[in-house]
């Protein structure tokens, strides 16, 4: 296959799912440098992986596989958690500025739920957010379904219990 | 606020952010980039210490053959014998670090990988050092021994007291060399293999 052929169904690729890159990013970075940063090292292995992709597995659980596994197990000197003092200041790009008030604090609390979940939770949370199926969460995971239903009911305690703390 | 306006807050952030796509060009731009995560630049240097290493086979090489004399001629071949051995520890490193690779695996699996090659890396890496380091230690103060007195090789490596002397100088420095880069690994990498751990063990649950 020519390479540059090659390049361009890739880019094309991602251009196609780009978003859900984004959203894992979103998920475990939330400093914009940092985010960028991974968003790229997620490019490189998904492209290094692009060769050995024959189709065997829909695209989006491959992107999601390969973007999470990254995100997980990437090397970083300093801890994802935020210290609780920074969380007021975690800053999720807020576009608008005239935003209303009731959007601000649901972000916010997006915010400190995610920071609040371990890297497991938060594929997790997210694979749930982007209402994919169970069996695909599972798949994703490594674990069975019903190991997926039992830590999803875990984590929505969790979540409760920090979005009415 | 309940979890499904949870749903709504992330789908609205990430539509937010989803609006922000990056163009063919930038996508390109940022495939050309080598990585910059901590395993790659680990890589590089391991590559880097490879290469040198070799460099220094070849001009020992090439004075082992040029030279005339007798001793500088030894002093190369047996520098070559240690440094082939460092050559050896290199590459076998860094076929390792190549085996940290996110592949197209479940999150499970690819723990697993990750904790199980990170592991042995940690190990060779350390023991690797632990063994080569000593021997480069000792045959260089055989070789010091031999170009300060001018004798023999052979009549050198007789000496009793000799090695009792470089045993007593040589074990303490070991047992220390040990223990630091156990602490040196432990500090660089502890915290991540932990991390890894943890979250395997959660998966395992």
């Amino acid at each position: 296959m020519d390479n540059s052929n090659t390049e361009q169904d890739f880019v094309k690729l991602i251009n196609d799912n780009q978003g859900l890159i984004h959203k894992v990013c979103l998920m475990y970075e939330q400093d914009g440098e940092k985010r960028k940063d991974l968003f790229q090292e997620i490019l490189l292995q998904l492209w290094r992986s692009f060769y050995s992709f024959k189709g065997q597995a829909k695209i989006t659980t491959w992107i999601y596989r390969i973007a999470l596994n990254t995100a997980i197990s990437s090397f970083r000197k300093t801890s994802r958690i935020p210290k609780s003092s920074d969380v007021d200041n975690l800053q999720f790009e807020i576009a608008d500025n005239n935003e209303s008030e009731l959007k601000r604090g649901q972000l916010q609390m997006l915010e400190n739920a995610i920071s609040q979940l371990n890297d497991i939770e938060k594929a997790m949370m997210m694979l749930y957010l982007d209402e994919i199926p169970y069996e695909e969460i599972a798949e994703t995971l490594g674990i069975t379904q019903n190991n997926v239903r039992v830590k999803m009911n875990r984590i929505r305690e969790k979540l409760k219990n920090i979005i009415s703390a | 606020m309940e979890l499904d306006e949870l749903k709504r807050a992330w789908k609205q952030q990430t539509q937010q952010t989803s609006n922000k796509q990056l163009g063919d060009d930038e996508l390109l731009v940022m495939l050309s980039i080598k990585a910059s995560n901590s395993i790659e630049l680990l890589k590089r240097n391991v590559r880097f210490e490879l290469w040198f290493t070799i460099l220094f086979i070849l001009v020992c090489l090439a004075v082992g053959f040029v030279t005339e004399d007798q001793t500088i001629r030894n002093i190369s071949f047996i520098t070559i014998f240690i440094s082939s051995g460092f050559g050896f520890y290199y590459y076998k490193k860094l076929a390792l670090l190549n085996n940290l690779n996110v592949e197209n695996k479940s999150i499970k699996e690819t723990l697993f990988k990750l904790v199980t090659q990170f592991e042995k890396f940690l190990w060779f890496y350390r023991w690797g050092y632990n063994i080569l380091i000593p021997i480069a230690l000792l045959t260089g103060a055989f070789l010091g021994i031999q170009v300060s007195t001018e004798k023999n090789f052979i009549q050198i490596l007789t000496q009793i007291k000799l090695w009792a002397i470089l045993i007593v100088i040589l074990v303490p420095i070991a047992v220390l060399f040990n223990y630091g880069m156990k602490w040196y690994l432990k500090k660089l990498y502890g915290n991540h293999l932990s991390h890894l751990h943890s979250l395997l063990m959660e998966l395992e649950d």
